[in-house]
This record gives C-alpha cells, sequence and structure tokens, in this order.
C-alpha cells in the first residue's frame, strides 16, 4: 500500500531484517480473539472486504488462463480472427476493471478497518486510564503509558491492515494458481514451485545474515548518538573545560568503525533485491526454455505462467516486510492487552446512594464552613510493598479549622499520608474517617472535591491562565477567577502578563516556579474546598517566593483544616499540630 | 545544485562509487532488456528436433546473462553501501566539528534538539539518499527508456501503447503519492495532537484525580483518536486508489498490446513471440516505475534532511576579534576578575527594551584569594554573570577584565584554562570518574592528589564505595545521586588549576552537613591553593563570609557590600536573611 511502502523499508539504518529481531513474538490466538471485539461496528467491512479479496483473488488467477487461451486461438499471422480478439480483449478489459473495483474495495476498507480498530484499542486504553489506580501511574514511567497508547496502537492497526490487505487474496491466489498450473501443465508447475521455495529461502537466508551485521552497526549507532547527545547536553562544560578535542576524538575512533561495520551491513542488506532478481530471471528462462523443450506449452501457456510466476513472486517479494509488520503487531497487542487486563480501581459505592451522597455534597458546598472537616486515622497500616510497612498503627485526630504541619526525612511517609487521604491508595488496615464518615463509603469524586491539594510539582494545562484556574470548575465566571486569583496573590502578575487571563504559559511566556505555584493555588480556592493538602509546595521556589505563597496558604487555610507537608520549618511556622514521621519500618 | 554544496563536497572523495555503482546498474539493466528479446525467439523457434540445439544455447546464453547481471548488480551495491555509509561518516565528522566551533549563544539560537536531529537521523535520510540514488535512480529510467526503445526498433506502433501506458502509469502514480504524502503530513499532526493529550493527562494524574477530571480528560483523548482516525480513513480514500488504478493500468496496456498486437500478426508485422516480448517490456517498465514512484518519497525526505544539514554547515561561528586599544587592558592590576558596567541580554538585537536585559549595568572587582558572593531571588541574573565571565556569550555593553586583561582580548583557551566552573544543573560525561575528574587537565592529576581533591568535594568516600576512580560513569551520570553527581562536579573544578573558581548554587543538592564540612574544606583549600572564588547562592549563610557580596534583583544590583552592612542598608538583603532566618534553612 501507499501508506507503508513510502514509510517503511528502504531506512538507512532500519532495515527489515533488523526490526524482524525486534519483532519477539508468537502469534496468539487469544489476542486475536480479543481482537475481534474492537473490529464492532466493522464486522460488516470485514465481510465485504474477505469477499472482495476472494473474488480479486480469483481474477487474478482466471485472467491470465483467459489471456493465455486468447493468445492461443486468435489464429495464425495472416488468418487471425479480429473479431473473436475483440471481444476476448474487451472481456479481458472488462475483468481486470471489475479486479481494479475489488482491489480498492479491499485496499479502503482495510485501511478503514484498522483505523476504527485502532481508535476503538484508544478509546478502551483512554477508560483504563481513567479506571486505573495511581499505584500504576506510579509504577509505570509516563513514556512507556504513552508508547503504549501511540506506538503500539499504531502498530495493531499497521499490522492489521497488512493482514487484511494481503492474507485473503494472496490465499485465494495462490491456491487458485496452483490449480490452474497443475491443470495446464503438472510437468511446469514441479518446476515453479521449487522456484519458489527457492526465493523464500534466498531472501530469508539473507535476512538473517543482515541482522548480524546490522546488530552490530546498531550498537555503533546508539554509542554515536550517545556521543552527540552527550555534546550537545555538555556543551557549557566542555566549553569551560576547554576538552572539545578529547570529545572528538573519542567520537572520530567510533565514526571510524561505524563506517566500516555499516558497508558491511548495507551492502548485505541491498543483496535480496538483485538475488531475487536473479532468481526471477532464472525462472522465467525456464518456464521459456523448458516450456518448449517439453513440446506441451503454446506462446498462450509461457504467457500464462509468467503471469502465474509473478502471482508467486509479489507477495514472496513483500513476505519479510509484511511478516516483520504483523509480527510487531502481535507484540505490540500483548503489550495492550496486559494494560487492559490489569485491575481497576474498586467501585464507588452503588449508584442509588452515590446519587443519595452527590446530593448531599450539593447541600454540602452551599453550607461551607459550618465547622467540618474533622480527620481522624484509626490505628492505619499501609505500604506500597507487603514487606515495608510506611504506617504501623498510625492514628492522627484533626479537629476542625486546625493546621496540621507534617515533617520527616525523605521516605518516611509524608506524601503517603495525602495518598491515602485522596484515596489514591487505599490503607491496608484501620480506617480513615472524615466528619465520622469511612473515606471508603464516600464516592471518590466526591471525597476529592472536599480537598483542596497543592503539590511540589506544578501542574499546567498548555491553556489559558482563566481556563487553568478554572480546571475544577470550568462553569466558573470570570469574576469568581479573578477573585480566587486575588486571593492566591496571583492576580497581580497575571495582570501584567501581556494577555493576562487569557496568557497561555508554556507558549507564549514561560512562567516561574513561584508563579505557577500561585496558579495551582488559585486553581484549588476557587474549588472552596473544606479541606487542604499542601505537599511540599514550596521546595521548589527561593525563600522571598516562598514567602508569598505562605501568606496565600494562610489566606486560604483560615476556617479549612489543612495538612502541610514540608522539610523547610518556615514553611511550617504557625501549625496547629506538627507530626513529625520517622524513617520507614521495615518487617 | 549550489544549495547542496556541502553535501555535495563530501560525496568527491567517493566518486569511483557514484560512478561505477550506476554504471554497472546499467549493464545489468542493458542485459535484462535482452531476455525479453530472446525468450522471444525461443517461442517463435517452437519445439523440433531442429531447434533442440538452439533452444539448449539460448537459454543458457541467457543464464550468462542473467548471472552477469548478477555479478553487476552486486558491484553496483557494493559502490552504494561504501558511498552512503562514507558519505553519512563524513558528514557526522564535519557537523560534529561545526557544532563545537559554535558559541553556546549560537547552539541554543539553533536549537539543541535540532542539532541532535541534524547529526543523527538527518544524516542518516542523506545516507539512504544517497544509496538510493546510485542503485536506483539511473535503473528505473533506462529500464523504461530501453524498453521503449528497444520496442520501437521491434516495431513502432506497439510501442507507442507502451509508451502510452508507461506515461499514463506514472503521472497517476505520481500523483497519487503526491497528494498521500502531503494528507500523510496532516495525518502526523494528528498523531502528535494524541500525543500531547495523553502525556498531558499522565503528568498530571494527582491533579487530575484530585480535581475529579479524568472523564475530561477522557474525552479529550478520545477526540484526539478520533479526530486522527478520520483523518487517516480520509487519506486512505486516495491512498487506497493506488493499487487498483495502476494495476489496472498495467493490464490494460497488456490487453491493447494483445489486441493492437493481434492486428500486427495478422499483417504478418510481428511474430507470437514478439507478442509475448511486448508483454514483458510491460512487467519490466511498470515494476521499475513503482519502485521510482517510492524513490520520489525517499528523496524528498533526505532533501529536507539535506537542507537541515547545509544550514547548519552554512552557519559562520562567531568570530573573536581580540579588542585592542585603552580597553583591552587594565590598569588596576590588584583585582583579579573585575566587571564594569556590564549589560547583557540573551536577546541581543531587541536592546531598545531594558526589559529584556539578564543583568544590567554590574559592576564589581575581587582581587586573588577573596571570595565574591552573589545573591538573589531565581531569575535575578546570577547564572548569567558565571557565563559572561566564562564568555559562553558576549556582552553587550562594559567589560570584563580576568588578571588585568579584557576577556575579549584573550583567546577563549587561555581565559577558561584561568576559570573551573560548577553549573547548577550537574553534567557528568560517560566515561570512569577519573576521565571525568581529569576533564580539565592536560596532564592527568596524581592519584593522591585526586584523592585530596575529591576529600575537600566530600566526594571521596562514595568514590571508594561505588569501586575507586575507575568505576563507570553512565550516560549523564545516571548511576549517582543528585547530591553525587553535585559532589563530582565540584571535584572536577577543585582538580583543575584554575585560579578561578565558580560555584553556581553548587551546594542545592546537599544537605545541611555535608554542605557545612564541604564550606569548612573549601575555607582550607581555597587558601592553599591560593584560589579566587565566586559563590552564586540562595542560601545568605553561605555568601555571609564572602569578602564581597552582591544583591541582584531583576539583573540590577540592589546593593553591595559585606554581611554586616548589607543586613542593616540593603532592604532586599534583609528581606532574603529574614525569610531564612525565620526557622533557618531546613
Amino acid at each position: 500500500m501507499a501508506k507503508d511502502s513510502m514509510l517503511s523499508g528502504m531506512g538507512n539504518l532500519s532495515p527489515d531484517a533488523a526490526k524482524m529481531s525486534d519483532a519477539k513474538s508468537r502469534v496468539s490466538m487469544k489476542d486475536l480473539a480479543a481482537l475481534l471485539r474492537f473490529t464492532g461496528t466493522s464486522k460488516f467491512s470485514i465481510v465485504l472486504l474477505i469477499l472482495a479479496a476472494i473474488l480479486s483473488g480469483g481474477l487474478q488467477v482466471v485472467a491470465p488462463a483467459f489471456l493465455g487461451a486468447t493468445i492461443d486461438n486468435m489464429g495464425e499471422a495472416g488468418n487471425v480472427d479480429l473479431k473473436y480478439l475483440g471481444i476476448r480483449a474487451s472481456i479481458l478489459l472488462g475483468m481486470y476493471l471489475v479486479a481494479a473495483v475489488f482491489t480498492w474495495v479491499v485496499s479502503y476498507f482495510a485501511n478503514v478497518v484498522a483505523a476504527k480498530t485502532a481508535l476503538e484499542v484508544r478509546k478502551a486504553l483512554s477508560k483504563k486510564l481513567t479506571r486505573l489506580p495511581v499505584s500504576f501511574y506510579d509504577t509505570h514511567p509516563q513514556g512507556d503509558t504513552a508508547t503504549h497508547f501511540i506506538n503500539d496502537t499504531d502498530a495493531i492497526s499497521e499490522g492489521m491492515l497488512q493482514g487484511l490487505l494481503n492474507f485473503f487474496t494472496v490465499m485465494v491466489t495462490i491456491l487458485g494458481t496452483v490449480g490452474f498450473m497443475v491443470f495446464i501443465s503438472w510437468k511446469m508447475t514441479l518446476i515453479i514451485l521449487p522456484m519458489a521455495f527457492l526465493m523464500i529461502w534466498s531472501a530469508t537466508t539473507i535476512a538473517k545474515t543482515t541482522t548480524k551485521y546490522f546488530k552490530s552497526q546498531q550498537n555503533l549507532v546508539g554509542s554515536i548518538s550517545g556521543d552527540v547527545e552527550e555534546n550537545l547536553y555538555g556543551r557549557k562544560e566542555i566549553k569551560a573545560f576547554g576538552c572539545e578535542d578529547k570529545f572528538l576524538d573519542s567520537f572520530r575512533e567510533k565514526n571510524d568503525r561505524l563506517n566500516k561495520s555499516s558497508v558491511t551491513a548495507q551492502f548485505a542488506s541491498s543483496l535480496p533485491n538483485p538475488v531475487t532478481r536473479f532468481v526471477d530471471s532464472t525462472t522465467y528462462i525456464l518456464i521459456g526454455a523448458l516450456g518448449v523443450w517439453f513440446g506441451g506449452l503454446t506462446a498462450g501457456n509461457i504467457t500464462t505462467f509468467i503471469l502465474y510466476w509473478k502471482n508467486f513472486s509479489k507477495p514472496i517479494n513483500d513476505l519479510t516486510n509484511i511478516t516483520t509488520q504483523v509480527m510487531a503487531a502481535f507484540a505490540s497487542l500483548s503489550r495492550v492487552f496486559k494494560i487492559l487486563d490489569l485491575p481497576e480501581e474498586s467501585e464507588d459505592p452503588t449508584t442509588d446512594e452515590k446519587s443519595a451522597s452527590s446530593e448531599k455534597a450539593t447541600s454540602e458546598l452551599n453550607e461551607k464552613h459550618s465547622g467540618e472537616g474533622e480527620v481522624l486515622f484509626e490505628h492505619v497500616t499501609f505500604g506500597y510493598t507487603s514487606d515495608k510497612k510506611i504506617f504501623d498503627d498510625f492514628s492522627l485526630c484533626v479537629e476542625p479549622g486546625q493546621k496540621v504541619a507534617i515533617i520527616g526525612p525523605t521516605g518516611c511517609g509524608k506524601t503517603t499520608l495525602m495518598n491515602l487521604l485522596m484515596r489514591f491508595y487505599e490503607a491496608d488496615g484501620g480506617r480513615i474517617l472524615i466528619d465520622g464518615k469511612d473515606i471508603r463509603e464516600i464516592p471518590r469524586s466526591e471525597l476529592r472535591r472536599r480537598f483542596g491539594m497543592v503539590l511540589q510539582e506544578t501542574w499546567l494545562l498548555e491553556r489559558s491562565i482563566r481556563e487553568n484556574i478554572a480546571y475544577g470548575r470550568p462553569d466558573a465566571t470570570d469574576e469568581e477567577v479573578i477573585a480566587a486569583a486575588k486571593a492566591a496573590r496571583a492576580h497581580g502578575f497575571i495582570k501584567r502578563l501581556p494577555d493576562g487571563y487569557d496568557t497561555i504559559p508554556g507558549k507564549e511566556i514561560s512562567l516561574s516556579e513561584g508563579q505557577k505555584q500561585l496558579l495551582c493555588i488559585a486553581r484549588v480556592l476557587l474549588m472552596d474546598p473544606d479541606l487542604l493538602i499542601l505537599d511540599e509546595a514550596t521546595s521548589a521556589v527561593d525563600t522571598l517566593t516562598e514567602k508569598r505563597i505562605v501568606e496565600a496558604f494562610d489566606n486560604m487555610t483560615r476556617g479549612r483544616t489543612g495538612f502541610i507537608i514540608a522539610h523547610r520549618l518556615s514553611t511550617i511556622a504557625g501549625a496547629d499540630q506538627v507530626i513529625s514521621l520517622g524513617a520507614a519500618k521495615t518487617k | 545544485m549550489k544549495k547542496y554544496k556541502h553535501i555535495l563536497k563530501e560525496c568527491r572523495p567517493y566518486r569511483l562509487e557514484f560512478i561505477l555503482g550506476p554504471a554497472a546498474k546499467l549493464f545489468e539493466a542493458i542485459l535484462e532488456l535482452f531476455l525479453p528479446i530472446l525468450m522471444g525467439k525461443i517461442v517463435d523457434t517452437g519445439f523440433s528436433s531442429d531447434s533442440r540445439s538452439f533452444i539448449v544455447r539460448t537459454a543458457l546464453l541467457m543464464f550468462g546473462m542473467a548471472a552477469m547481471g548478477l555479478a553487476a548488480a552486486t558491484v553496483c551495491q557494493y559502490c552504494a553501501a561504501r558511498a552512503s555509509s562514507g558519505v553519512g561518516a563524513r558528514l557526522r565528522d564535519r557537523l560534529l566539528t561545526q557544532v563545537n566551533s559554535l558559541s553556546v549563544a549560537q547552539q541554543e539560537k539553533c536549537g539543541v534538539s535540532f542539532l541532535n536531529v541534524a547529526m543523527t537521523s538527518d544524516v542518516n535520510q542523506v545516507c539512504t539518499g544517497v544509496s538510493m540514488f546510485i542503485r536506483l535512480v539511473f535503473r528505473a529510467p533506462f529500464i523504461t527508456l530501453g524498453g521503449i526503445v528497444a520496442a520501437i526498433i521491434l516495431d513502432a506502433p506497439m510501442s507507442v501503447v507502451i509508451a502510452v501506458g508507461s506515461t499514463l502509469f506514472l503521472v497517476t502514480l505520481l500523483s497519487i503519492i503526491r497528494v498521500t504524502f502531503l494528507r500523510y503530513k496532516i495525518v502526523q499532526k494528528k498523531l502528535d495532537g494524541i500525543s500531547g493529550v495523553v502525556n498531558e493527562r499522565l503528568s498530571g494524574i494527582r491533579v487530575v484525580r484530585a480535581f475529579s477530571r479524568e472523564k475530561h480528560h477522557q474525552d479529550l483523548t478520545d477526540e484526539a483518536s478520533e479526530a486522527y482516525a478520520e483523518e487517516t480513513i480520509s487519506v486512505a480514500r486516495y491512498s487506497a486508489l493506488l493499487r487498483p488504478i495502476t494495476i489496472l493500468i498495467m493490464n490494460a496496456a497488456v490487453v491493447f498490446v494483445l489486441w493492437v498486437g493481434g492486428y500486427r500478426i495478422q499483417s504478418n508485422i510481428i511474430t507470437t513471440g514478439m507478442l509475448l516480448t511486448f508483454i514483458n517490456y510491460i512487467f519490466s517498465i511498470f515494476d521499475e516505475l513503482n519502485k521510482l514512484g517510492n524513490l520520489v518519497v525517499i528523496f524528498s525526505r533526505s532533501f529536507v534532511s539535506a537542507e537541515r544539514i547545509e544550514g547548519v554547515l552554512e552557519m559562520v561561528p562567531e568570530k573573536r576579534e581580540p579588542e585592542t586599544g585603552d580597553e583591552a587592558e587594565d590598569h588596576d592590576d590588584k583585582a583579579i576578575v573585575k566587571m564594569k558596567n556590564v549589560s547583557f541580554s540573551y536577546l541581543s538585537g531587541k536592546e531598545d527594551s531594558d526589559e529584556y536585559y539578564a543583568i544590567k549595568d554590574v559592576s564589581f572587582e575581587l582581587r586573588k584569594g577573596e571570595k565574591l558572593g552573589i545573591i538573589g531571588t531565581t531569575g535575578s541574573g546570577k547564572s548569567t554573570i558565571i557565563a559572561l565571565l566564562l564568555r559562553l556569550y558576549e556582552i553587550d555593553k562594559g567589560h570584563i577584565y580576568v588578571g588585568g586583561k579584557s576577556i575579549a582580548a584573550l583567546p577563549d583557551s587561555e581565559l577558561r584554562e584561568k576559570m573551573a566552573p560548577v553549573f547548577q544543573t550537574t553534567v557528568l560525561f560517560e566515561g570512569t570518574i577519573r576521565d571525568n575528574l581529569n576533564i580539565g587537565r592536560k596532564e592527568p592529576l596524581s592519584e593522591e592528589e585526586i584523592k585530596a581533591r575529591c576529600e575537600v568535594a566530600q566526594a571521596w568516600d562514595f568514590i571508594c564505595e561505588k569501586g575507586g576512580l575507575d568505576a563507570r560513569v553512565e550516560p549523564k551520570g545516571k548511576n549517582f545521586s543528585g547530591g553525587q553527581r553535585q559532589r563530582l562536579s565540584i571535584a572536577r573544578a577543585l582538580c583543575t588549576e584554575a585560579e578561578i573558581l565558580l560555584f553556581d548554587d553548587a551546594t542545592a543538592a546537599l544537605d545541611k552537613d555535608t554542605s557545612a564540612k564541604f564550606s569548612a574544606a573549601l575555607g582550607e583549600h581555597v587558601k592553599t591553593h591560593h584560589r579566587t572564588v565566586v559563590e552564586i547562592s540562595s542560601k545568605i549563610n553561605e555568601i555571609a563570609d564572602s569578602d564581597w557580596i552582591i544583591v541582584l534583583d531583576n539583573g540590577a544590583v540592589v546593593g553591595q557590600g559585606k554581611h554586616d552592612a548589607l543586613l542593616s542598608e540593603c532592604e532586599a538583603y534583609s528581606r532574603i536573611a529574614a525569610s531564612q532566618e525565620m526557622g533557618g534553612v531546613e
């Protein structure tokens, strides 16, 4: 197909041979069956595609025989039946036209089905991402998850496309061709079939040898890319310490080796073309010479056989490319299903309760600061892994409106406290109560809405400041957004930005860490939460900015229960309770 | 062609390959064109006892030609591999040398990732172009034209059918490829769109959950996925045409050859065997044209890459004319480092606006063995001062003197030999710890000296734990913790013989104890080695003992003097002090 032939293969440093060795996967029928679930609405298209593929494959078998028969039957020189020829030629044209239409149906619907399936897989993944517990995100690097979403899904789609495009047509063509060949001349069939195997054998043998060379080349390429990256990454150091030449020497030595190894690798990888062409020519000669030699074959028969040989050699030539893509697709498929099969967050309380409690939540929202916000930790036990307890029988009572500071060395569980309160993680033992209610009985969204959280890492969307502040309440009015910004001490600098509240941070202008943090505080203030969590929110800013953030925070905590996690003592001055956590206990 | 002069220059050493390769391919193509003619002869002769030896001879001749073709093609492939690998290696070398000769400002203006792409994937793309050029560029047109010429010789009217068919085929092929290729760029953008929303969603998972906005992000992701799927399908509307239409044109050409051929056979101008020859030409020609279509796409990519590479090679490294005249020397020889009314903007050219200045009208002087402290909030221009002292950037106004000479009058190497920096973000290089420590030296330092200096940097203990000076440092030093990396980069600076040490928030990643031990050890070291120190810090207690302190705010000096004086006189300084004394730092 246009798309893949344009974009794959021929790549200088990643030929099919090298790719093939990466796709270490087995065809799993279970995964394939599971994939069918995602074809949903496309089932009709698939049936249509298979029918069209069978018909177009069939025509590819019939047309050469028809062509050959025409050559033989139109008559000798001076005696050609032009009328017969005209009719036969028109029929042949018609056949090719119909075959083209069928081929188009196969091509188009293969693309559609592949794209729609990819879409369904992505939607399923997207839904899954919503339901996976936070622990998944903490243990899986962001890049990996994004890769599953983007590249693996694309690989699935690409493999499906190749499979749908080729599998049915090739099956029908090859089976049909063999049948017709035997019918016309079994002797010739005995010559052509071994040549087909010879072609497959030579192509795969060369590919295997090439893989070996490409592996050693690939290592050098990686090493050189590393050098290049280092040279750029450490550009200031290299200049400051005047060691440009040292770097150049080591680079040159590797570059030299790469050059040598690349000649071998590229030469080997470019051999399949001429070799298959040679096998192709040899077969062609054999068809002609032996066909005539055995005496059984007419000019028409020879034409038919040459066309049949093309029916064979084309898919064989594409074979490596297609299998590579299909294998890669299976590997991707199993990675994607691994994610889709992961356990999800436990269900929230049943719908009845939910609607009732969300009504309650709305009424709660109306009667703010009614002195609520009592938090109780009762004999809480928790560890990220079973052998290392972060909390062991931890109890804490926070009265409404109190400000609690949590301090302690790295790894002592300060952030864990927040993870448990927000139900990012569930406690292993004991329970946590908010206003007398076990947090496991409150739907997550409602529970989380009651908390306002500011983290060390500022996370803003690449959208306007207004949208960022209104992130939790997209329906907030401009006045409410501005009021929140003012309370967060952010209004001043926002006003001075080129587009004010419409400025897009990160794109048009880069904000300082402190400014970003103030925006995060404004975002929380707009939610008007009952309880607040400030997790190391000032550790990335200088002390003057910190003071401003603390002021904004003080402003915010007035009348609300607040948890402040910090390692700087200055941040936690004025707390009602200070909890000092020790290092994690190992069992 | 002038546009690609640097790349062409690197191709020149491979002149032989560029000529021999295509020549060998041409030879193969000529042999290939003879095969259908000989085949036609065999078919026309037919089988009889007389024709036996003719058939055997012809078949052997054909086989010999195919074998010679294979040999010629092998020669060509080898030439292509040699030329493309060689050109790649030469280009990488040229690019790296060029990039190193650019100033840091120029490198940053280009964009570091841009340079990285130019040196890696762009070079590869050009290599592919070179290889394809040698292997295929001449083959396709030659087979096409050769086939048509051979057909003309055999029978002119039949060749018209082939010529018309080929032209129609090529035009259709190229226009479909063109459309899909252009639309494919849109598809790529939509894919980037998915990547954007997914990454945003993943990076902020806690905030997303805290605000219960999962559904919102799920919707955004689904929208992006849908837009991508839609665009893919809309491209398929064109790309799906390619295979059926091109095959149809080819088959139609065969039918027309048959049809017209029937008339020519009737008139006894051609034989049935020749008809076969024509049909075979159609197959070979259309096969080559198909490859040519793919080639167009590969080449258009290679050209884009080539332009980027040319762009980098075209850049002129900043010429640094040594300054002469009155300002070249500072006659106050007691000062080892001196800044006089220095202003600098990262956006030079926009000088009209004072707002863009990173530092503005900064003056200070420092004598040998003294310590200068620089303090200020983030973004106040502290780090810029160090970069300017090292002349990583050119100042816009004022003068900087080091050792009594204007830095503009000193060669870069001489200037940088006098100074050793510890930057805010530490960069270690792949290799051994020893390599990293000796990086600024011509002669490696003795074992004992390295140990002594690493002890000052509080790095010796963990170096021993890692297995000594010959322990590996992985790329970017990722097998060391942030604090360890910082201590190694301090040790690296101490291991030079530089008179002036520049510290940019060099203890930010160290805990209070370690950083206190280091301060004490550094004091000793500086005294015995007679070194001058410029230290940037955000912590007042680290610079309080300086001989001179500069307080920066928004690039301007808002106070300078000694600690005690500044406390009472400089408001900004006392405010910072107050904010840090609230409960002590840490």
